[in-house]
C-alpha cells in the first residue's frame, strides 16, 4: 500500500524531473529500457543523472560509463545492479570474456542508442551499418560480447548481418567469405551430404 | 633397399643421411619410419637419391612406375613380386588415408580459428537461414555441417523448387531433423519465381509445359519401379509428419503444398490428421477433391485461420456439398481468410461459408464457376458478412453484372464498413442477366465511380476489356480474341439502375450499339423483395 502511494507520488513528479533533465540534454528513453517502473527511472535520473559504473575488461582496463546507459541495454548488468551486488563507490564489474577493444565498441553502441533513441529509423540504421563496418573477427567478438552481456538489440543486429552474409550464397562463396577451408569432411560425411542434397550439388 | 625392413621401426633416433644437408634438421629426432617416409616424400626434390633414369626430371607417376617395375624385375620369385605389389597397394592406400586425415585435421583447426563462434551461437545464426542457404552452409565444412543438423535450423522448411527435383528422402530427412521444432513446411513445385501474396495468377503447374526445361526428369521416373527410389515427390512424401508418434506434425502451423502430382486424397487426409495445430493451409494444383480436403480440415484442424485452395482442374471440381460447408463452419470457427479458386461453387453453399465464419475478413473466389454473385445479397448488414475487408472475385465466368451492381449499391448505402479491397475484374466482362454467354460491362449500371468517390478507403479494382470493344465506333485497342456482342445494358421490366453522374466518358457509348434502341442513361433501380426469400436456407 505504501509502495503504491510512493509510486503515485513519484509518477506525479516525473514530468517535472524530465523537464529539468531535458534542460541538461538528457533524454528519457523508452523501448530499449530494461526497467521502466517510475521510481526506478526517477532514482536513476535524480540520484545523479550522470551516475557512472565501472566495467573492467579482460585486459584489466577500466571503462567508466553511465549507469542508465548500460542498464537499459544489458540484462546482465541490469540484474547485477538490481541485486545490489554492485556497490557504486567501490566495485567494478569484471567482464573477463570481453576484451578492451570490444568493450569499448559495446559501450559506444549502448551510449549512442540511449542518447539518440528518438532519432528516426533511417539514421539509426545508417549508424548501425557504419558501426558494424568491422572485420569478421571484430564482428564475432562483438557477437560474443553481446551474448554474454545479453544486449538484445545488438544481438539481433549482428545475427542479422551474419545471416545476410550467408544467405543466398553458394557453397564456395560461403567458404571464401568466411575464410573456411575445404577438406573438412570424412568420406562418410561426404557421402551422406551427396545423398541428402543431390539437388544442391 | 630397406623395403624388407619396413615393418620394424626403431624408436631410437637414427643418424641423418649425410646427403640431405638441407633436411638434416628435420630428419634428426625422427623415428626410423618417419625418416623413410620423409625421404620418400622428398623424392622429387632430391636428384641424387632419385631412382629415375634422368636425374633432372621431377618425380612423377611415371618414374615411380618405372622404379616399381625395376624393383619387381629384381625380385627373386613371382611370389615375392605379388607380395611387393600387395604391399605397394596397401602402403599407398594407407598413406593416402593418412594424408587426407591430416589434411582434414589441419583444415578443421584453421576453420575453428576462422569461425570462433561457439556452436550455440552458430546454430542461432543458422536457424535464421532459409532452407537452401542452410544446405549450402552445411556443405561448407565439418563444423557447419554439425551445427546445421540441430532441430532449430529446420523449424521453417522451404522445399519448393521451380522444377521437380526434390524427392521423398530429402523431405523425410529434414522433417526428421526438425522433430517437434517444425513450424512451417512448404513443399512442391512453383513455376514462377515468387507467388505474390493475394496474386490471382494461377500457380497450377502442368508437367506438359515444363518437360522441356527439366534436364534429368524422365517419364520413366513417374512409373514406380521396384526397389528404385523415385527422384520426385510421391504420394507418401508427407508421411514423415506422422512418424515418431506424430512429433513433427503436432506443432506445425503452416503447410503449403504446390503441384505435387502424385498426392491423393488419402495421403493428404493422413497428413492433415497429423497436424492439429495447423493455422495456415495452402494447396495449389493437387489432384484432390475439395470436399474431401475440407472434410479432413474440418475433422482435424480446428484452429485453422487461413485456407487457400486452388484447383488443378479448373472448373471441373464440383464436389463441394452444403453439409461440408456447415461442418466446416461449425468445426473451424477461427477462420479469417478463405480462398477457393478454380472450383465450381454454388451461391447458396458459399453463402453458408461467408455468413457462417464469424471472423472472416478475406475472401477470394477468383476463377470460380457457377457463382453468380447472389451470395452477396444482404450480406453487409448482418453478422458474419460485414466484417469483410477483402473480396476478390476476379474472372468468375458466371458472375452477373446485376449482382455486382447490387453489391456496389449496398456499399454506397453504407454496408461493408470494413471493406478495404474489392476486385471484380473480369477479362471477358461480366455475365448478363439472361444468358451468361452474353458478356457486358455497363458502367451506367455499375456505380464504380460513385463507390470510388464515396469510399476512397476501398482499393477498388474493376478491370474489364476496353470499352471500345463493345462499340463499333471505337477502333482503338480492340481486344480481338474477345468477340463480344455489343449489348450494353441488361434490363428487365422489374429491375434497372439509376445513373447519378454524367461526366463519365462511357456515356457516349450508350445506346449506340444497342439494337433495342432504348436510351439507358437514366433508369431507376429497385430491389425486389422476393429475391431475398430465395436465399433463406
Amino acid at each position: 500500500m505504501e509502495l503504491l502511494c510512493i509510486r503515485q507520488w513519484i509518477s506525479g513528479l516525473l514530468p517535472t524531473v524530465k523537464k529539468w533533465l531535458s534542460a541538461w540534454c538528457i533524454k528519457p528513453v523508452g523501448g530499449a529500457l530494461v526497467r521502466q517502473e517510475p521510481e526506478y527511472i526517477l532514482l536513476a535520473l535524480m540520484g545523479s543523472p550522470l551516475k557512472k559504473i565501472m566495467l573492467c575488461s579482460s585486459e584489466k582496463e577500466i571503462f567508466s560509463v553511465e549507469e542508465q546507459v548500460m542498464v537499459q541495454h544489458s540484462v546482465i548488468i541490469n540484474n547485477m545492479i538490481e541485486d545490489g551486488s554492485y556497490n557504486h563507490e567501490e566495485s567494478k564489474i569484471p567482464l573477463d570474456c570481453v576484451d578492451s577493444k570490444t568493450l569499448k565498441k559495446v559501450i559506444d553502441y549502448c551510449t549512442h542508442h540511449t542518447h539518440h533513441h528518438n532519432d528516426n529509423q533511417e539514421d539509426l540504421e545508417a549508424w548501425d551499418a557504419q558501426f558494424l563496418n568491422v572485420d569478421s573477427n571484430g564482428l564475432y567478438d562483438l557477437l560474443m560480447a553481446a551474448n554474454y552481456l545479453e544486449i538484445r538489440n545488438l544481438l539481433d543486429l549482428i545475427y542479422g548481418t551474419i545471416k545476410n552474409m550467408i544467405k543466398g550464397k553458394k557453397i564456395d562463396e560461403i567458404r571464401r567469405i568466411f575464410n573456411i577451408k575445404d577438406h573438412g569432411f570424412t568420406p562418410e560425411e561426404e557421402e551422406q551430404n551427396r545423398k541428402e542434397y543431390p539437388h544442391f550439388y | 633397399m630397406a623395403m624388407d625392413t619396413f615393418p620394424c621401426s626403431s624408436k631410437r633416433p637414427c643418424p641423418s643421411s649425410s646427403q640431405e644437408q638441407n633436411n638434416a634438421r628435420v630428419v634428426q629426432g625422427l623415428d626410423h619410419v618417419e625418416q623413410v617416409l620423409h625421404k620418400f616424400l622428398c623424392l622429387d626434390d632430391d636428384d641424387s637419391t632419385s631412382s629415375s633414369p634422368s636425374p633432372s626430371s621431377p618425380c612423377s607417376s611415371i618414374s615411380l612406375d618405372l622404379s616399381l617395375e625395376k624393383l619387381l624385375e629384381s625380385s627373386a620369385s613371382d611370389a615375392d613380386r605379388t607380395v611387393l605389389i600387395d604391399r605397394a597397394l596397401r602402403m599407398g592406400s594407407m598413406l593416402l588415408d593418412a594424408a587426407k586425415h591430416s589434411s582434414r585435421k589441419r583444415a578443421s583447426k584453421h576453420n575453428s580459428l576462422a569461425w570462433p563462434l561457439p556452436p550455440d551461437l552458430t546454430i542461432k545464426v543458422f536457424s535464421m537461414l532459409e532452407t537452401q542457404s542452410l544446405c549450402h552452409a552445411s556443405a561448407t565444412c565439418s563444423l557447419f555441417n554439425k551445427c546445421a543438423k540441430d532441430p532449430l535450423c529446420y523449424a521453417n522448411l522451404d522445399l519448393t523448387s521451380r522444377v521437380p527435383k526434390i524427392n521423398n528422402s530429402v523431405v523425410s530427412t529434414m522433417i526428421q531433423r526438425a522433430g517437434n521444432a517444425l513450424r512451417s513446411l512448404k513443399l512442391g513445385v512453383i513455376p514462377c519465381a515468387t507467388p505474390l501474396p493475394g496474386s490471382c495468377q494461377p500457380l497450377v503447374y502442368t508437367n506438359r509445359n515444363s518437360i522441356v526445361e527439366v534436364s534429368n526428369f524422365s517419364w520413366n521416373d513417374k512409373r514406380s519401379r521396384q526397389g528404385r527410389e523415385s527422384s520426385i515427390l510421391t504420394r507418401s512424401c508427407l508421411s514423415p509428419l506422422s512418424r515418431d508418434g506424430g512429433a513433427p506434425g503436432i506443432l506445425l502451423r503452416k503447410l503449403y503444398l504446390y503441384n505435387i502430382e502424385r498426392m491423393d486424397n488419402a495421403s493428404l487426409g493422413q497428413a492433415l490428421s497429423a497436424c492439429p495445430s495447423l493455422l495456415d493451409l495452402e494447396i495449389v494444383g493437387l489432384h484432390v477433391e475439395l470436399r474431401q480436403t475440407l472434410m479432413s480440415v474440418s475433422a482435424n484442424c480446428h484452429s485453422i485461420e487461413r485456407l487457400c485452395f486452388e484447383s488443378s482442374k479448373t472448373g471441373r471440381d464440383d464436389s463441394l456439398k452444403t453439409q461440408t460447408c456447415l461442418e466446416l463452419v461449425d468445426n473451424c470457427p477461427h477462420l479469417t481468410s478463405l480462398s477457393l479458386r478454380g472450383f465450381k461453387l454454388h451461391d447458396y453453399k458459399i453463402r453458408v461459408l461467408v455468413k457462417g465464419f464469424q471472423k472472416l475478413k478475406y475472401v477470394d473466389f477468383s476463377t470460380s464457376y457457377s457463382i453468380t454473385g447472389s451470395f452477396l445479397r444482404s450480406l453487409g448488414s448482418c453478422m458474419g458478412g460485414n466484417l469483410l475487408e477483402v473480396l476478390i472475385l476476379r474472372d468468375c465466368m458466371h458472375l452477373k453484372e446485376v449482382e455486382v451492381a447490387r453489391f456496389l449499391t449496398a456499399i454506397l448505402a453504407g454496408d461493408f464498413k470494413f471493406l478495404l479491397r474489392l476486385d471484380i475484374s473480369n477479362k471477358e466482362g461480366l455475365a448478363s442477366e439472361g444468358d451468361w454467354y452474353h458478356r457486358c460491362f455497363n458502367s451506367s449500371i455499375m456505380p464504380v465511380k460513385q463507390v470510388l468517390e464515396a469510399r476512397p478507403d476501398i482499393n477498388l479494382v474493376a478491370e474489364y476489356p476496353a470499352e471500345g470493344s463493345y462499340n463499333d465506333s471505337f477502333d482503338t485497342d480492340m481486344n480481338s480474341e474477345i468477340s463480344l456482342p455489343s449489348q450494353l445494358s441488361s434490363h428487365n421490366s422489374d429491375r434497372s439502375i439509376f445513373l447519378s453522374t454524367s461526366e463519365s466518358s462511357y456515356n457516349s457509348d450508350q445506346g449506340s450499339g444497342n439494337e433495342d434502341g432504348q436510351d439507358a442513361s437514366y433508369v431507376i433501380y429497385e430491389e425486389s423483395s422476393d429475391e431475398i426469400d430465395f436465399l433463406s436456407l
